[in-house]
């Protein structure tokens, strides 16, 4: 809770970054819902305008949801040396990267209310509106994404352990997160059988999964087929998380003297 | 002539250091490879994607797309070839008081905040965006002039200037915000720039011509490539030349402005 209010403070200080960072974090899905409204108007993408536009306005909130930082947390405190410090500490490093994580993402969310304000003045005739009875599955939606997706983080940090550095490791995750997770296409535009791989990552649940309950793509059986994926990923994840943060940091020597 | 021969050696020196740095973590290293390699994939899958949707994309077809998309690459990539994260560093360093130590060195101050690393590893993305630049000209199956080739090369000069004077602007305003967000927001304005502006709303499209350098970035050296040249085919040269003016006014004000944090 300690490092949780601290985060909150410090993030309200540089509020700047804040905006800044909802600002830089709408761009990308904005342009891209523009190309996907092009390619709807002159082509056949099966995705109304309004669907379109709603999937992306979502596609910022869902992503701010789930964000986490841990990979480059634990990452940075591996290679500088810092994680020495929480092996001292009477608690295991993950929480102090989870309370510091809830920390960033009170405050930043609260960026978040100008970009709502703004697009739904934009769009308010477009954008699809969340049923209140859908909260039943947005709600754990969201909290398992954002679980899952920090236990992937936190297990591909481990790994900075064995190669001292996380740059490599951040960067082809996030290039591969830009297309798995649905930040460029659709998943309902994925051909059959790329969805059906990306149905079986984890990728997809971090974000599209819930703005697909939303835009009604999704049918009940296929609802609790996507919980039940989820759920299996964040117990593999946790357990990977485990197995690897055990093994990996015996390996680690402290940098200094 | 010996000024310039000075900053040169310092600009092999520093590609030299960062090749030497790079190598340090080797794994790092072979993921950056992996990752240009993921990021062609997901290029072409993406382009494909578009395409199996719809045959055209405004006047815009398959392979002028991916003409556009490769000269946009090529463009990019060769500013963070010869640049790397300079610029950010140099943000970075504004925000913790520590680009004193730069402003004491006896070169150009602009000079040392631009060039401060390399990562060699882009010499494969610029590579990469020639390789799709041949597959689309040969699925255009167009005959290019040699003069369109020669004021191309022109073009893509200026828009590689472009690109570094709109991003050194961030690198100024660093003084003001104390943080490095600025550079994130303009570099995703400049992912813009992938795509053939034309095809977007004609405001936003007046926007991005007008007030934002985007439609020169690599629509302009796209359409000289596919032999449609206008007014902006010559004003990119203009627009290269004033930003790089302002910029570097910008950057001698700024400096002018600035008191250490540390005295």
């Amino acid at each position: 809770m300690a490092f949780t209010r601290n985060r909150i403070q410090v993030s309200l200080a540089y509020i700047w970054g804040s905006l800044a960072w909802i600002v830089n974090g709408s761009i990308y899905p904005l342009v891209n819902m523009s190309i996907w409204i092009v390619v709807g108007k002159f082509g056949n993408t099966n995705m109304s305008v309004s669907q379109t536009i709603s999937y992306f306005f979502y596609f910022v909130i869902f992503e701010r949801i789930t964000q986490t930082w841990s990979l480059d947390h634990l990452g940075d405190d591996i290679k500088s040396g810092r994680i020495s410090n929480s092996f001292l500490r009477p608690y295991h490093h993950i929480q102090e990267i989870i309370a510091v994580d809830l920390g960033d993402k009170i405050s930043r969310l609260l960026a978040l209310v100008p970009y709502v304000v703004l697009l739904m003045a934009l769009f308010k005739n477009q954008i699809i509106f969340i049923s209140p009875h859908l909260f039943i599955f947005l709600i754990p939606a969201s909290i398992f994404g954002y679980v899952a997706r920090l236990l992937l983080d936190s297990t591909l940090g481990t790994i900075t352990y064995w190669t001292g550095d996380v740059d490599g490791i951040r960067a082809t995750y996030w290039t591969i997160g830009g297309i798995a997770t649905g930040a460029l296409i659709p998943f309902f535009l994925f051909p059959a059988s790329v969805k059906t791989v990306l149905n079986l990552l984890p990728f997809r649940y971090f974000i599209s999964f819930p703005i697909e309950i939303i835009l009604g793509q999704l049918n009940a059986t296929q609802i609790l087929q996507g919980f039940i994926i989820l759920l299996m990923w964040t117990i593999t994840l946790l357990l990977s998380f485990i197995l690897a943060d055990r093994i990996s940091s015996k390996q680690y020597a402290a940098h200094g003297g | 002539m010996q000024k310039v021969i000075h900053h040169l050696k310092y600009y092999l020196a520093i590609v030299k250091l960062s090749y030497m740095s790079a190598l340090t973590y080797r794994a790092s290293h072979v993921l950056r490879y992996f990752r240009i390699l993921m990021e062609f994939i997901i290029s072409i899958i993406f382009i494909n994607i578009v395409f199996s949707k719809t045959s055209n994309l405004g006047t815009w077809t398959r392979p002028e797309v991916f003409l556009v998309f490769a000269i946009w690459t090529t463009a990019f990539s060769a500013h963070f070839l010869l640049l790397s994260d300079s610029l950010y560093q140099t943000s970075r360093d504004i925000r913790e008081g520590e680009i004193d130590f730069l402003l004491t060195r006896p070169l150009d101050s602009q000079f040392l905040s631009t060039f401060r690393a390399v990562h060699v590893d882009n010499i494969f993305r610029v590579i990469g965006g020639i390789i799709m630049m041949v597959y689309s000209l040969n699925h255009l199956s167009v005959a290019i002039p040699f003069a369109n080739w020669i004021l191309f090369s022109a073009q893509f000069i200026a828009s590689v200037v472009i690109l570094y004077s709109f991003l050194f602007f961030g690198v100024s305003a660093a003084f003001a915000t104390s943080g490095t967000e600025q550079m994130h927001i303009l570099e995703s304005i400049l992912q813009i720039g992938k795509y053939p502006m034309d095809i977007f709303n004609p405001k936003l499209t007046l926007l991005m011509s007008s007030f934002l350098p985007l439609i020169f970035i690599s629509t302009i050296p796209a359409k000289t490539l596919l032999g449609k040249l206008d007014n902006l085919s010559w004003i990119i040269f203009l627009v290269a030349g004033i930003l790089f003016f302002i910029s570097r006014k910008t950057w001698k004000f700024a400096l002018r402005h600035y008191s250490s944090a540390s005295s």
